[in-house]
């Protein structure tokens, strides 16, 4: 094994250049008051964290997790089946139907994004289509709603669920089933004692895989016109108002909430597995 | 004794993709009896089984069991449990989770039945002394009592299986001959009627194979469960059973004790296949007499004609080796080799080989002198096919696709 250890080197240095060097970036930046970045010149100071306190910040904290769990939820309600049927379906070529489920991942999320918007609004491009053969649809007013970024943000990211879930489905032994019924389960007891309990490692990770984009990211918030989120507040930091400080403070916060529920997953769940 | 009949097969048909894998079988199982259905890959005894689990359907035929068809009845329905090729155990429970499965599976009025109320009333006043049975006992205390009588069993299970004290452990963690009577135990916590093995000894190596064939037997006498065995090794199926189902192309080819099977083979693909054989075309000259390589024997088997064309089956050990003057036969050995317990000699006569085994050592290349007994001669029947090209169908279809595996 020592042979390869070199092999690690690559990533070591771009570990510490693009992960290392920018947290201890912010880390600095979080103890100054700066307009844009000045490291060097900076003062010490605790100002920055009067933010913690401030209703603004918890508000958007507080709605962001609150967005992310309840789309984070949905995305396993819908999931769970979908990955359950193609795994245990006799389709050849199951990969194919999984493509064509990720398929929209494909195309750029700020478009997906701004087109989800605009079936939002009134007069989008389906009504306006409806409306000329005589079909008149109530308009969907969700822009700006909590509704509607629940829907964007769980149509987003949907595909990051399928995927783990159905990975471990797939590799579930068929012979279990088989000593499930012979051991006198039925097929609800079944799922919920063999397939169920073995293929919660797939859900954990879809779980990551779908909740921390969802509760730090502000693009699909924001582009459906919801600007009260967590990811929103940093990047207002960072933008207009140029107070760095604040903003990483703010993101050091938050990557230190992450990697606190990261590693209570990793204590829960002993064998490392749930990561792919 | 007459054991009743436990399930019946009445003419079996299975098909995949249009091939016949099981072909019109009939088969009955009796209780308390240990049968072995052997054959070489491909011959349709997977199938058989896993009809008879409940995991596959007839395309034909009837299954019955307690004069009822149950073609349809799923597994779960069925008294009868399963000992998978790879023991199928869940990865997620530990080995008492494995084992209690199927009891955990019951509801409790099936429990209730499982242990009858006797022995749970009796578990309810072991628990709780100071309680008068006489009063209605709370469901709560009665499910306790349940809960430890299944407690009870898991442990009585592993004990029988000399797995004490690994309850906790998870079956990975197991190696392979633990994690089979993990399997073992599993199957026969839930006293099923009937056991299915299907190849459990496949993957254990030889020593442990040899003990394994033991202890399941004894396992079979003490439980008096019915086990049905599926193996491809017709040692396995000699040493272990009380009854033989020798298969091959989805035919039973022949039924039997061990004895029989060996003693009485019915063609030459039993001969064959169930332990090594010489197949020697023959003429039925007279009454009790066969004449085979120009020589008259006297022979036990009477159900022949007179000039009838026969096969005559002897064991290479049934050979008694004597000294030139006194012998019927004279050939000259070809090959010999030292197998342990005895010599394997190929010997030529008339330019047929013939397979001989002996404590004595003869050189390579010397004469030798054979005589049979009266009774070490087998008749058959002459076959349409000799008994080279069913050989060779053997060695085929041990070589292709395992069709048993392929379907699963």
């Amino acid at each position: 094994m020592k042979r390869f250890s070199k092999l690690s080197i690559p990533y070591l240095i771009w570990m510490s250049l693009l992960v290392l060097i920018p947290i201890a970036i912010l880390i600095i930046m979080a103890f100054q008051e700066t307009k844009g970045i000045k490291i060097f010149e900076g003062k010490l100071t605790f100002n920055n964290f009067k933010v913690l306190v401030d209703d603004y910040f918890i508000e958007s904290l507080w709605l962001s997790f609150l967005y992310s769990g309840i789309s984070t939820v949905c995305c396993i309600f819908i999931a769970y089946p979908i990955a359950y049927i193609i795994a245990r379906s006799h389709f050849n070529n199951r990969f194919l139907v999984l493509c064509f489920l990720v398929l929209p991942m494909w195309s750029n999320t700020l478009l997906r994004t701004k087109a989800i918007a605009s079936l939002f609004m009134e007069g989008n491009i389906i009504s306006s289509m409806l409306a000329k053969i005589g079909l008149e649809l109530p308009t969907l007013d969700l822009y700006g709603k909590p509704l509607g970024v629940i829907i964007g943000m769980v149509s987003m990211y949907l595909p990051f669920m399928i995927l783990p879930i159905y990975t471990v489905l797939e590799k579930i032994d068929k012979s279990l089933y088989d000593a499930s019924d012979d051991l006198g389960a039925n097929t609800f007891k079944t799922f919920w004692k063999v397939t169920f309990p073995l293929s919660l490692k797939g859900i954990v990770t879809g779980i990551i895989l779908v909740f921390l984009p969802c509760a730090t990211g502000f693009g699909i918030a924001e582009g459906l016109g919801e600007s009260g989120l967590i990811g929103t507040f940093i990047q207002q930091n960072f933008g207009n108002n140029i107070t760095y400080g604040v903003g990483a403070l703010v993101s050091i916060v938050i990557l230190i909430i992450i990697t606190a529920s990261l590693f209570i997953v990793g204590k829960v769940d002993k064998e490392g597995e749930t990561l792919l | 004794m007459e054991k009743n009949k436990l399930i019946e097969l009445k003419n079996i048909v299975k098909s995949y993709d249009g091939e016949v894998v099981v072909d019109h079988m009939t088969l009955y199982i009796r209780e308390n009896e240990f049968i072995t259905l052997v054959g070489p890959s491909g011959c349709g005894k997977t199938t058989t089984l896993r009809m008879i689990g409940g995991f596959e359907k007839p395309d034909k035929g009837e299954i019955i069991m307690n004069g009822q068809v149950v073609n349809d009845l799923p597994p779960h329905k069925r008294p009868i449990n399963t000992v998978f090729q790879k023991y199928a155990l869940f990865p997620h429970l530990n080995v008492y989770g494995n084992v209690a499965f199927g009891l955990n599976n019951k509801t409790y009025a099936e429990l209730m039945e499982f242990y009858t109320e006797e022995k749970v009333m009796a578990q309810v006043a072991k628990l709780y002394p100071g309680l008068d049975l006489k009063d209605k006992v709370s469901k709560r205390k009665l499910r306790k009592s349940i809960n430890s009588l299944i407690d009870e069993s898991v442990r009585n299970a592993l004990k029988l299986v000399n797995l004490e004290g690994y309850e906790k452990r998870k079956v990975d963690s197991m190696s392979g001959g633990q994690q089979q009577r993990i399997a073992i135990a599993r199957a026969i916590i839930n006293r099923p009627k009937i056991l299915l093995l299907d190849e459990p000894l496949a993957a254990l190596d030889l020593k442990l194979r040899q003990n394994m064939q033991y202890e399941l037997k004894e396992m079979q006498r003490k439980l008096g469960i019915t086990f049905v065995f599926v193996t491809h090794d017709q040692e396995e199926a000699l040493t272990m059973s009380d009854t033989v189902v020798v298969m091959s192309k989805g035919i039973i080819q022949q039924i039997g004790t061990p004895q029989d099977i060996y003693n009485e083979p019915k063609n030459s693909f039993v001969a064959n296949f169930v332990g090594e054989s010489n197949i020697i075309k023959g003429l039925y000259t007279a009454h009790k007499e066969v004449t085979f390589m120009g020589q008259s024997f006297e022979c036990v088997d009477e159900n022949f004609a007179i000039g009838e064309e026969v096969q005559v089956v002897i064991r290479p050990e049934d050979w008694d080796v004597v000294p030139l003057e006194q012998a019927k036969l004279v050939g000259r050995v070809d090959a010999s080799v030292f197998k342990g317990v005895h010599f394997e000699h190929c010997v030529i006569i008339q330019g047929k080989e013939l397979i001989v085994h002996t404590y004595e050592f003869v050189k390579v290349g010397e004469q030798i002198g054979l005589n049979v007994d009266p009774y070490e001669i087998h008749l058959m029947k002459k076959e349409k096919v000799n008994a080279e090209t069913v050989l060779e169908e053997i060695l085929n279809a041990e070589e292709g696709i395992n069709k048993d595996e392929t379907i699963q």
